[in-house]
């Protein structure tokens, strides 16, 4: 059960990163109720962004690993979002944190076939959050370095939970296949 | 020697055209119901020359008026162009038909059986989604790229009918949540 002494964080100001298609139809800081999310249900609006750039691309490729070994196949664009976050976000970044709210941390950048399996915990995590707090602020699954993570953030914007200031494009970098945590098949 | 034509044929006073009705002269209607009176249909006969051949292609092109036929015309052009690094021959397979088929098909005078209707939309649609991630000039590589999704390349599925799984796969392109 979450409550008041559970490791809640308010930001307030963030840069953080997200790739979109290079043709992509939506600006770069839409919400979207996409079903497949680590934290979606196919209902609730979400917002996901990487504490860098490197693990914004390696979410792409964590997704679609057949561009992983010619980069210049597929066209992504990364943008910096200068996000508000006045409202408070779960954070769930490390071990001890999990612990806290009684998830098993690995189960937070968990790497089943089933997708079903992969994202139980996360989902259930979400239903719990999205009526108390704003976001979850998780570890990422798709970057190999020692502590990446990420952010999802519920709902439409407002100025009482989050928005997006600004956002700016920034250079795509090249990232490194085995710095990819690649969606089994 | 001169011939002697028994009757004599005068060919001033029994000119065909003279048989010819005058067009001039207006349809007589009833006075009592105003209906036109009927007349005995024309007879149709098709003119001296024409072959079978020109018959059906002449059907053929009327069919293309068709909207549905020229929807059809029109998204199978739409997916040729964007099949950039393609061969006309590759493309053929993938549209599970002959090469010369789908030239006839493109230069419409052949029509494309509706059963394509799906195939060709489902094609369409790959393509859309496709391009919103992978440039055009980079379809041809990307047809032949592996992946994993699909054990094999796109082209390799697409030619076995596996529309559906590639159409998935760009459909995937689409999302961008973290997972």
């Amino acid at each position: 059960m979450l409550d008041d002494s559970s490791p809640w964080v308010t930001f307030g100001a963030l840069r953080a990163y997200r790739y979109v298609r290079f043709r992509s139809p939506w600006p770069p800081d839409a919400e979207y109720n996409d079903s497949s999310g680590r934290f979606n249900n196919g209902i609730r609006f979400t917002l996901y962004v990487a504490d860098d750039v490197m693990g914004a691309t390696a979410e792409f490729y964590r997704r679609n690993p057949e561009f992983l070994d010619d980069q210049s196949i597929a066209d992504i664009r990364v943008f910096a979002l200068d996000l508000v976050i006045p409202g408070r976000c779960l954070d769930v970044r490390t071990q001890a944190y999990a612990h806290a709210v009684g998830v098993t941390f690995d189960r937070l950048r968990s790497n089943d076939s089933n997708e079903a399996v992969r994202y139980a915990e996360c989902r259930a995590l979400a239903e719990v959050v999205e009526p108390l707090g704003c976001g979850i602020a998780f570890p990422s699954a798709a970057y190999v370095t020692p502590s990446p993570w990420c952010l999802v953030l519920f709902g439409r914007p407002s100025n009482a939970t989050w928005r997006c200031a600004s956002y700016t494009e920034i250079a795509t970098p090249i990232i490194s296949p085995s710095e990819v945590r690649q969606v089994p098949a | 020697m001169t011939a002697v034509l028994d009757p004599p044929v005068d060919l001033l006073e029994d000119h065909p055209a003279d048989r010819l009705p005058d067009r001039t002269q207006v349809p007589k209607v009833s006075k009592i119901d105003d209906k036109p009176v009927r007349t005995a249909p024309t007879r149709r006969v098709p003119p001296t020359g024409i072959t079978g051949d020109q018959v059906a292609k002449a059907m053929r092109k009327l069919r293309h008026t068709n909207p549905a036929t020229q929807q059809r015309v029109h998204t199978l052009r739409l997916v040729m162009a964007g099949f950039e690094g393609l061969t006309f021959e590759e493309a053929a397979l993938v549209l599970g038909v002959q090469p010369k088929r789908l030239a006839r098909w493109l230069h419409e005078t052949d029509s494309i059986p509706r059963a394509k209707d799906s195939v060709l939309a489902d094609l369409h649609e790959m393509l859309r989604l496709l391009h919103q991630l992978v440039p055009l000039s980079n379809t041809g590589r990307w047809l032949r790229l592996h992946v994993p999704a699909l054990n094999g390349t796109p082209l390799e599925a697409l030619i076995a009918g596996r529309i559906g799984d590639v159409l998935r796969v760009t459909q995937r392109y689409a999302e961008s949540s973290f997972v």
